[in-house]
């Protein structure tokens, strides 16, 4: 799964300490889901949509013959 | 932050080495025979350094302290346990199978006997947490 959470946080000026603070993981699991060495749960997933204000499918981009899920 | 909790973690490890020596040279100086209640004297020493060490640790660094406890909830975090475990438990129960079976053919019937129970013990618990973690989730 690719996710476009490096740009985004881009986008929004904030840091991968920051964000990870926000949503209560974290350094290194922010910066393992921007390299997409880690595929977030679906709750996760769910607080990094809300937090940004942006459907989940805008910011993780599912690929089909990505069936490891981790 | 992650680095500093890491620091702190380090830091705990050291005091408890050198509570753990505390308690061993206390006990030698102290005139005891040297026996297994050395070393149990040692790991007294060794909960009671870390325990205070912890507690200065809180009471001095509070926000640090709230950081590792958010931190032990990690989702990755808890992925990597969860799989380190699983790999632990592999190794283990293959090395166990290992032994068993050069036991047997060393004629060691004793070991065997232990081993073979102990591989049960650890299949019988494996299954009765499948069992209960099935019901669960």
């Amino acid at each position: 799964m690719k996710n476009r959470l490096k740009e985004i946080r881009a986008i929004r000026g904030i840091s991968q300490e920051e964000l990870a603070d926000i949503l209560g993981v974290s350094r290194q699991t922010i910066s393992s889901l921007e390299n997409g060495r880690y595929n977030p749960s679906i709750l996760l997933a769910f607080k990094i949509a809300h937090y940004f204000g942006m459907p989940i499918e805008d910011i993780f981009i599912y690929e089909e013959e990505d069936d490891d899920g981790r | 932050m992650e680095d500093k909790i890491r620091q702190q973690k380090i830091k705990a490890f050291i005091m408890g080495g050198v509570a753990y020596l505390l308690g061993t040279i206390l006990y030698d100086a102290l005139g005891y025979k040297k026996s297994y209640s050395r070393e149990i004297f040692g790991l007294i020493f060794l909960v009671i350094g870390r325990s205070l060490y912890d507690l200065y640790q809180y009471k001095k660094y509070p926000k640090i302290k709230e950081k590792e406890k958010q931190l032990e909830k990690d989702e990755r975090l808890v992925f990597i346990r969860d799989r380190a475990a699983y790999i632990t438990n592999n190794i283990v129960f293959a090395a166990l199978i290992i032994i068993w079976f050069v036991s047997i053919v060393k004629g060691n019937g004793e070991l065997s006997d232990y081993v073979s129970c102990f591989i049960a013990f650890i299949f019988v618990v494996m299954e009765l947490v499948k069992y209960y973690l099935s019901k669960r989730i």
